[in-house]
């Protein structure tokens, strides 16, 4: 149990693919200019991460080392292509507004780097677990970064529903029209925006790590 | 020793052998899936020939008409109002670029379609692509507000701007041009008189 929660948290924060790793960063900086498709995406990278973790790593035994990138990208493809199919005939809003980016999760590093570095090396238990991890991690980094953006950048946040475009789960505005800073909604802002909240969570881990180091040097001492 | 190392054959075989796999679950998937997508298709037809006829009421045909750079795919005509086309075109920045518009008996685009998000009225729209947001959105909008602001003819879409259509837009000019093939793709077809 334990390890089961290790797994989750190692992937999920401390080794964050979007704040640590940077992995992923097409899909951060290009879908994250509002809340509502940030967790879309998110959401849709989950679902393949935990499956293609899952078949990656049942299939592990009979893969040969020498093919074992091919292998996974058919794996990954065919699980992308699925959701992208399901998404268009079941939940269109969401496939339209994920648009070009749904495809391109087939290249997102996150899901190649987690088959290549834990699933292909592990049981399928504890390689879904990992998927999962690194997916709500994924979610946390994608679903900050997203709200940063919309709330700064237009005011307020508008999350439409995924099933119906005219139904809005939560709409508030905030910050008068005169204030908002509407660059941030606009690809440069997801640079700086990504820029400021890694720069911001590294000075908070390392604060933390040094805080741990003097502790352990006076437990020593003493 | 693990099955296949050092075999190519091995590779070979275990390759196949996934691949037919993932064709089967995508083939398993395409039949679950494409009634769905088609209905969706054709709800958003309906939508836009309501939008510009008040009616949907459609004779709908195939006419595959296509040449070099488009096709015309699918035709939706309303007696006595005009028609919708499912039009591609080719040369896009990464691929086709599949428009539905809808014109009036008398060769203007109908604009009558409000957008309910933006208020703007439209008679083109994008029914599939493979570009980014930023290179299709611009002459979408433009393409629109130029046929919203005056009775514009469909001609004026298929052709370049020497030859008195319409400009390209900065930036996204092979989307322009997957935008008149498409146009032209319809022109050529109702010269023929197969649209």
């Amino acid at each position: 149990m334990k390890k089961i929660k290790n797994i989750f948290l190692t992937g999920a924060f401390y080794e964050n693919p979007t704040f640590i790793g940077f992995l992923g960063m097409c899909p951060t900086l290009a879908t994250t200019n509002s809340l509502s498709k940030a967790v879309g995406m998110a959401l849709a990278t989950i679902i393949v991460l935990v499956l293609s973790n899952f078949f990656i790593s049942l299939i592990k035994s009979i893969t040969p080392a020498e093919v074992r990138i091919p292998v996974y990208v058919i794996v990954i493809a065919t699980l992308v292509k699925t959701l992208e199919l399901m998404l268009a005939g079941f939940v269109p809003s969401i496939y339209e507004s994920l648009g070009v980016f749904l495809p391109l999760i087939v290249v997102n590093c996150i899901v190649l780097g987690r088959a290549e570095a834990f699933a292909s090396k592990s049981n399928p238990g504890h390689a879904v677990i990992d998927g999962l991890g690194s997916g709500v991690g994924f979610l946390l980094a994608l679903s900050l970064i997203g709200f940063v953006r919309e709330f700064l950048g237009t005011g307020g946040i508008e999350f439409v529903s995924y099933f119906d475009s005219s139904v809005k789960w939560i709409s508030f505005s905030v910050i008068p029209g005169e204030y908002v800073i509407s660059l941030l909604t606009q690809p440069m802002g997801a640079f700086l925006t990504l820029g400021l909240l890694a720069g911001t969570i590294t000075g908070i881990r390392m604060t933390i790590s040094k805080r741990k180091a003097n502790a352990a040097k006076l437990a020593a001492g003493k | 020793m693990k099955i296949g190392q050092s075999k190519p054959f091995m590779f070979a075989l275990i390759m196949f052998i996934i691949a037919t796999l993932s064709a089967g679950t995508l083939t398993v998937v395409n039949q679950v899936t494409a009634k769905e997508i088609a209905k969706q298709q054709a709800a958003k037809y309906n939508t836009y020939l309501t939008g510009a006829f008040s009616e949907s009421n459609a004779t709908v045909s195939e006419p595959k008409y296509s040449f070099a750079k488009g096709s015309v795919d699918k035709s939706f005509t309303v007696e006595g109002k005009g028609a919708g086309y499912l039009l591609t075109g080719k040369g896009g920045y990464s691929g086709d670029v599949t428009l539905f518009t809808v014109i009036n008996t008398n060769g203007t685009i109908n604009t009558n379609f409000v957008n309910k998000d933006t208020n703007n009225k439209e008679g083109i729209w994008l029914m599939s692509h493979s570009e980014t947001s930023g290179k299709w959105q611009p002459v979408l909008e433009k393409v629109n507000e130029l046929a919203s602001l005056t009775p514009t003819s469909y001609t004026f879409f298929a052709g370049n701007e020497s030859e008195g259509g319409y400009e390209s837009v900065t930036d996204s000019t092979r989307t322009s041009t997957a935008v008149r093939n498409a146009f032209k793709a319809l022109a050529y077809c109702i010269e023929d008189g197969a649209c």
